[in-house]
This record gives C-alpha cells, sequence and structure tokens, in this order.
C-alpha cells in the first residue's frame, strides 16, 4: 500500500510542475458591463468542481463518506443569488470497483431550483441499486452564527445526505506555490518562495454535497479498493420554453471531472485542459494524455524509472481517487502529515483535513520536507458527517479576517 | 450607448478649477422615498456588496497579494460603477486588475484575465478587452461567460458578425441558470434592435425582465436596467406612455437609477411636459453629469424660455469636452454629436468623430462622423459614411433624421423626405430640439 501510494504521489508531483495551480476565481453573476451595457455574467455556476473526498467515518468504519465541492471562494456575505446548487446540473459520484477504468457505479444527485434564499433546495438522490430519496439543502444564512447542517437519512437504503454552504476544506498558499512551481520550472528552485504561509481559501466557504453509505454498497470484485470520481454533467440541451418552464433534454453532457487533488487543473497543459475535463478515466487508461505528461516529466529532468512509475500510476488506470476499504480510519486528518505515524489519509483516499499539498511537495521535493507553511485548514472540522466545518459568516464591522495566515 | 457615469470626478475637477457655478450641479437632498419592499431589496443588496468589498478590502492589507481578492474585488467595484456611475470605481477595478496580474500572470490566474477585459471595456478600450477575451476563449473555450466579453467588445467595434457568433457559443455553452439566460437575452436585444427588429427586440426584453424577476432574490440593478431597456425600446417607436411606464417602474425600484432619471426626463418632455421633463433631468444630473443628460437639460431650459440657463449647461458640455481632450476618450462620441447637434466648434466634433472612428467602426461611430462630416460640408464623405450607419437596418429616427440632412444637403430632396418622413413618423419625439429642427426641413 505505501509504494502504490508512493506512485501516486509522485505522480501528483508532476502534475503540479506541469500545470501549476490554476485556481479559478468564480465571478458574481451580474457584473459590470460599461457605459449602459447590458448586464454579464461571469463563471459557470455550479458545474466546476473543486475538491473529491472519499474516506471512511472515522466514527463508524463500516460506513464511507463521499462529497464534492463547486464553486468555491464564497464571501460569508456574498448569498444572495450566487449560492445554490444548480437545478440543472448533475452531480455524479462515479465509483470503481472491479480493478480496473471503467467505472461499475454511481450515484447522481440533482437539485430543485431555489425557489427562495430562506427556502431550501430539494436534492434527489439517486443509488447504484435503483432506489432514490429526496432530502433539504441547508439553508444559508447573514446572520451571526450559522445554521445547523440539515442531514437526512434514507431508512431503506442507510444513506444520508447533507448538501449546502461550508466553511471550504481545502488550504494552501497558492501565490507562494505556483511561484516555487515557477522558479522550479526556470531551473531555480526557490523554496523561499513557499515562505508566505497564506492560507487563500480560509475565511471563504463553499458548496458541499456529501452523502455516507454503507461500505458494503460500494464494494466490488476488487476486494476493499474502490476508485472514486466527481462528474458534473448538463443535458446537451437546454432552454427556457415561452411559457417561462425550463426544459432540458438530449443526453446528458460532462462538463467536468474530479478525483484526485490538483490533477484536474494542474496536471494537463492549458491547450488540452478542457478536452481532460470532459474525457474519462477509460480516456487516461487509453493513454490519450500520457505524451503530455512524459514530455513534460521529461523536460523536467525526471528519470525514466520515474516516468514509468507515475504513468503507470496515473494514466493506466485512469484518475479515481482510490480508497482501501479496509485500513481503519479514526479522525478527518486535521493537522496530520503523510509521515505522521498510523496515517490513513490522501493519497488512500481523501479526509477533509489531509494536506494534500505538502504531502505533494514532500515528493515534489524528492522526499524533502518542503511544504507551503499552511499545515491546515483556519477552522476546525467536524465530528460527526458531514465532517466539514459549519459555514464562514459575516463578521462585525471593523472585525478583520486574518484567517489567511494559520 | 455612453458613458456619463465616468463623468463625475472630472466635473468636480471642472469645478473646481474653474469655480464655475452651475446650480444643479451641487448637491441637493435626497427626497425621502416610500420606502416599498422592492427598496428594502435593494438596501439589502447594497449592504451586501458594501460588506463583501469590506471583507476582500481586508484581506488585501493583511496579504497584497492575494490575488483572489483582487480578482473578486475587481468584480465589486465595476458592479459599484455601474450602480453608481461614479468613475472612482473603474479606478479602483482597474488597479485591482493589475495588482491581480502582477502577482500570478494570466496563465495561473484567470479571473485576472478576466477582470483585465471587463475593466478594459468599461474604459472603452473595446480592442485591448477584445483581445484579452479572446485569450479567454482559448483558456477557457467551454465557458459561456468567456465568448460573453468577447462579444460585448466585438459589438463595440462594430464587428457585429463576429459578436452574433459569439453569443451563439455563449447561448449554447451555458445552461438554464436565470441570470445567464437574462444576460443573453439582453443580448439579443440589443443584436435585434441593431438589425431594426424592433418587436424582437422588445421580446427579449421582456424575456430578460422576466428571467430576472424569476430568481428567488431579483438583482435590483439587473431589474432596473431591464425595464429601463424597454423603456427605451417604446421611446424608439415613439410609445411615450409605455417608456414612462417601465421608467416609473424602474425607479420603484431603484429610486437613483440615474438612467431611468433621464430617460424619463425625455419621456416626460416628449410628452409635451418640459418642466416636468427638466425636474427629472435636473435629478439625473445631481447624480451624474453624464455629457449627454447635462444637454438634454440644455436643450430642455432652452425650450422653457430660459436661455441663460440652457448656455450655462452647454458651457458645461463644452467644459467636459475641454477636460476630454486632457483625460483620454471615455465620452468623445456623446461631445461630438452633442457639438454637431448644436452647431458648436464642428471641426472639433469631426476630430473627435474622426478619431473614435479609427478604431471602432459600429454604426453609431460611423453616423456620429457622419453627422459632424455634414456640419463640417464634408457632404460626400458624409453620404459615405451614413450608407454604413444604415448598414444593419436599424430603426433608429435618430439615424434617419441624419440620414435625411444629409441626403438632402447632396441635393437628393425626395430621398432626404422620405428618410425625415420616417425619422418623424417612428419617433416623432426623438429629441427635444433636432425633432422640430426635422420637421421644420421636411416642410421645406
Amino acid at each position: 500500500m505505501f509504494r502504490s501510494k508512493k506512485k501516486k504521489l509522485g505522480l501528483i508531483a508532476l502534475a503540479l510542475f506541469v500545470g501549476f495551480a490554476l485556481i479559478k476565481t468564480p465571478l458574481p453573476p451580474a457584473d459590470a458591463a460599461d457605459h449602459a451595457e447590458s448586464t454579464s455574467v461571469a463563471g459557470d455556476p455550479g458545474a466546476d468542481i473543486a475538491d473529491v473526498f472519499a474516506f471512511l467515518d472515522p466514527n463508524d468504519n463500516s460506513k464511507v463518506v463521499l462529497a464534492l465541492d463547486v464553486e468555491g471562494f464564497v464571501v460569508p456575505s456574498e448569498l444572495l443569488n450566487l449560492s445554490f446548487f444548480a437545478p440543472d446540473v448533475t452531480y455524479r459520484l462515479e465509483i470503481e470497483n472491479t480493478g480496473d477504468a471503467t467505472p461499475d457505479k454511481h450515484f447522481d444527485i440533482t437539485f430543485s431550483p431555489q425557489t427562495a434564499r430562506n427556502q431550501p433546495q430539494t436534492a434527489t438522490i439517486k443509488l447504484p441499486n435503483g432506489g432514490q430519496f429526496t432530502a433539504p439543502t441547508t439553508v444559508q444564512t447573514l446572520n451571526a452564527a450559522a445554521n445547523p447542517f440539515v442531514v437526512t437519512t434514507d431508512p431503506s437504503s442507510g444513506a444520508s445526505f447533507f448538501g449546502g454552504l461550508t466553511d471550504d476544506p481545502f488550504y494552501f498558499d497558492i501565490v507562494g506555490f505556483n511561484r516555487f512551481v515557477s522558479s522550479v520550472l526556470a531551473g531555480n528552485p526557490n523554496p523561499a518562495a513557499l515562505q508566505r504561509g497564506r492560507d487563500s481559501f480560509a475565511g471563504y466557504n463553499i458548496h458541499m454535497i456529501a452523502i455516507e453509505v454503507p461500505a458494503s454498497m460500494l464494494r466490488g470484485t476488487n476486494g476493499n479498493i474502490i476508485g472514486v470520481n466527481g462528474v458534473t454533467l448538463r443535458s446537451k440541451q437546454s432552454h427556457r420554453q415561452d411559457n417561462g418552464e425550463d426544459k432540458t433534454n438530449g443526453k446528458l453532457v460532462q462538463v467536468d471531472r474530479m478525483a484526485t487533488p490538483a490533477v484536474n487543473t494542474a496536471l494537463i497543459p492549458f491547450p488540452r485542459k478542457n478536452e481532460y475535463n470532459a474525457a474519462t478515466p477509460i480516456d487516461d487508461a487509453n493513454l490519450r494524455f500520457a505524451g503530455d505528461i512524459i514530455g513534460t516529466l521529461t523536460a523536467l529532468g525526471t528519470n525514466q524509472t520515474n516516468i514509468n512509475i507515475l504513468a503507470n500510476v496515473a494514466v493506466l488506470h485512469g484518475d479515481y481517487l482510490r480508497l482501501d476499504l479496509s485500513i481503519p480510519n479514526g479522525s478527518v486528518g486535521f493537522g496530520e502529515r503523510v509521515t505522521t505515524p498510523g496515517y490513513t489519509g490522501f493519497p488512500n483516499g481523501r479526509r477533509p483535513g489531509d494536506d494534500t499539498i505538502d504531502d505533494l511537495l514532500f515528493f515534489i521535493t524528492n522526499q524533502n520536507p518542503v511544504g507551503d507553511n499552511v499545515n491546515s485548514n483556519d477552522v476546525p472540522l467536524g465530528n460527526v458527517f458531514p465532517f466539514f466545518a459549519q459555514p464562514q459568516q459575516p463578521r462585525n464591522t471593523g472585525v478583520i479576517d486574518d484567517n489567511t495566515r494559520n | 450607448m455612453n458613458s456619463g457615469r465616468f463623468l463625475i470626478p472630472f466635473v468636480l475637477l471642472l469645478l473646481n478649477l474653474s469655480g464655475c457655478k452651475v446650480s444643479n450641479i451641487k448637491s441637493a437632498p435626497v427626497k425621502e422615498a416610500h420606502v416599498t419592499s422592492s427598496q428594502s431589496t435593494l438596501s439589502s443588496q447594497l449592504a451586501v456588496e458594501k460588506e463583501t468589498i469590506r471583507f476582500l478590502e481586508d484581506r488585501l492589507k493583511k496579504d497584497p497579494e492575494d490575488f483572489i481578492a483582487y480578482n473578486k474585488l475587481a468584480q465589486q467595484y465595476l458592479q459599484r460603477l455601474r450602480e453608481t456611475g461614479d468613475l472612482t470605481y473603474l479606478n479602483l477595478a482597474t488597479k485591482a486588475a493589475h495588482s491581480s496580474l502582477s502577482t500570478l500572470p494570466p496563465e495561473q490566474n484567470i479571473g485576472g484575465l478576466t477582470a483585465s477585459a471587463q475593466v478594459e471595456y468599461a474604459s472603452h478600450d473595446f480592442a485591448a478587452a477584445r483581445d484579452h477575451a479572446l485569450k479567454l476563449t482559448q483558456l477557457e473555450p467551454k465557458k459561456g461567460y468567456t465568448y460573453q466579453i468577447l462579444g460585448d467588445a466585438l459589438l463595440e467595434l462594430g464587428e457585429y458578425e463576429q459578436a452574433a457568433a459569439a453569443y451563439r457559443t455563449m447561448e449554447d455553452l451555458s445552461g438554464i441558470q436565470g441570470l445567464t439566460r437574462s444576460a443573453i437575452e439582453q443580448r439579443l436585444a440589443r443584436l435585434a434592435a441593431l438589425h431594426g427588429d424592433t418587436s424582437g427586440s422588445r421580446q427579449h426584453l421582456k424575456n430578460a425582465l422576466t428571467l430576472a424577476l424569476d430568481l428567488p432574490e431579483p438583482p435590483a440593478e439587473t431589474v432596473a436596467w431591464c425595464r429601463w431597456q424597454l423603456g427605451e425600446a417604446a421611446f424608439a417607436v415613439g410609445d411615450y406612455v409605455a417608456a414612462e411606464q417601465q421608467y416609473r417602474q424602474a425607479l420603484e425600484g431603484y429610486p437613483e437609477y440615474f438612467r431611468a432619471l433621464a430617460s424619463l426626463g425625455r419621456a416626460r418632455a416628449a410628452q409635451g411636459d418640459i418642466k416636468g421633463g427638466i425636474e427629472q433631468l435636473e435629478h439625473a444630473v445631481r447624480i451624474i453629469p453624464d455629457p449627454s443628460f447635462v444637454a438634454t437639460l440644455g436643450d430642455l431650459y432652452k425650450l422653457d424660455g430660459r436661455d441663460k440657463e440652457a448656455a450655462a449647461q452647454y458651457e458645461l458640455v463644452e467644459r467636459i469636452g475641454q477636460i476630454n481632450e486632457l483625460n483620454g476618450t471615455l465620452y468623445n462620441r456623446q461631445l461630438a454629436v452633442f457639438d454637431a447637434d448644436h452647431d458648436i466648434k464642428s471641426k472639433r466634433a469631426y476630430e473627435n468623430a474622426t478619431r473614435e472612428y479609427a478604431v471602432r467602426k459600429d454604426i453609431y461611430g460611423a453616423d456620429a462622423l457622419a453627422w459632424a462630416a455634414l456640419k463640417n460640408n464634408k457632404v460626400a464623405e458624409a453620404q459615405s459614411l451614413m450608407t454604413s450607419a444604415l448598414r444593419l437596418g436599424t430603426k433608429d429616427a435618430r439615424l434617419f433624421y441624419h440620414a435625411g440632412m444629409i441626403a438632402k444637403a447632396a441635393g437628393d430632396l425626395k430621398q432626404g423626405r422620405e428618410y425625415l418622413q420616417r425619422a418623424l413618423s417612428l419617433n416623432p419625439q426623438f429629441d427635444p430640439l433636432q425633432a422640430a429642427i426635422a420637421r421644420k426641413a421636411l416642410a421645406e
């Protein structure tokens, strides 16, 4: 297991070198045009996946938590029309459990349109066995205290659902990291670039979708190893009818996918990034992107042995977040390192608290303990499902947010 | 179709420098408005904007390299610019976009590139906006918003077919989100109007408004914008009652919406209520002394027999023009048309219009230059430019009026009469002073 972890990390390290951490800033829907021009939209609300999580419930290892989040960098006051789950997007969690690159089952989550800011949306969760249940999202508020998380459990399947705004659990210094990568690419590695120690994600919220299901629902012929891939899809055709109702038809088209952190945005060079987003783990396994990866690796001076190892791991079996259901897990990973004794997190699945970037940098720098000096989330994580922290709420006037520095 | 919002700082500067006393520029007490539910929506939305800006500015105090905060802040400032017309916000947005891109380059910072293109667009640097938008579409070819920015820049540059293609791509790539669809409908409305499909344009605007109103929390500025546009569409076909109704509805949700105030003033005047028109225009000019507002106010004073006050307004537009020469080209076109309309410094009008048309060949640029050319007795050039201005089949009384006057000057009296007839039957009161001139020319 450790060996496979290493390989995975090496691959991700490569990914980071190739593409930098490209983090898009989502934009408010009605931004400025000028001189009496039309209102604008920027961004693709609801369909860009930021992160995917898969881990054993630390309180009950017979259950697995699967989560994906979309549309981050939400300012605590910035709710209004920004903050909802897109009703025309299908949020899918694919499960691979036979050891190849082909997804074997999936969970589909869709949402009713938001009718009012103080009313929940209704999520419909379709289970792999054909069953389904509905559940309300957690309503947001501008009050000083966040609304309690609403968790709905389906008695017949034992599956639980949460959908709503949470604190963004991801943490790292994008600026420092990108500068470090630039310095490496320029041939003068400069670890000092990592001294800023600013958490670019601190203080912001994100839209989280989480389900918890019995592990037995996920197991397949590959024993305890499952792969998890997050996907968003839209109908090929969607339009508004004359009667004002939205109509979507045509087959679902993939908008984005995400599994291993940073691969989706960073592994693939710009010219092929969108192609990658629309592709599948099967395409990965068919070496569709191998040339890009190997070419860049070679340019970076990675030797053939390592290129082979890396290509073997990420390319040949597709990009999935792999979780071993037999490794006991007792925490959400807050404050842990990959070198922490008893560490059970990323790249074994991914827990909300895992320091994925430091784990990657560890291997990028040939197992030197280089990190980005942002070592945990800015606020503590939850200790029950969904295990994420409550959303950050607007602060009183004069209270400066300085959570960016841990 | 203009940029008055950029004007406040210049005008304030002007007043300071010249000691010029223009009573209606001074701030006036804002009338206590009856607070409706839509107004409380507005105030809560403005409070959220304010809080969001504070949050982001605070982050930057602590970390001046927080490029995400810069990117988000640029968007917030641009929205404030839209709402207030205060050019200070354009400067702030520009600085934010620059700071973002100096922290991380565009390839690692799509939000910074987006902000940059939008700031350039707002600053009327349409060519730079187009170039950056093109780069955005290369980086994000599957995202509708990149084509929106591209299409908007192309439209201002007069590249109508390319703009329409960009909007089509935007439509194909976007989902059914209300605000996105509303933004698309607004653009389809503009394309339809440019191509002379006035009823199609109104339908698109109605759709845009419905989509905005259907949102759980309709954004006040977007709603006001759509209503104001519907008013403009009604005014353009001479339906002043319907226009006034739309403007008043816009103002109900957004009482200081300066665009609707100015247009309401024009609609009152078009219905013969000159004093009512003056009242609304004075209000609009207090909020933002857009040169076109100031010029219209001058025209209404003139119609009201207040020649001295009219002259003061014209002088103010003049002064703005002088500052404009020092401060860039944000409102060149308005000033060129003003000069040409009022037969003031025709040579300067021609020069301004020429300079702009060199980099921005949209139909209204051709029209402004044609009109200025006529006032400089360059009739042949005016004719050729007018052909270009009418190339899309736009049904705009002002275009027809200019075309008529140019044809007449060229000796084609029959065509001149036809165009003037069209102008006046489409929108009999298209302009407080020019409509009367058109009528007189037709009677000659």
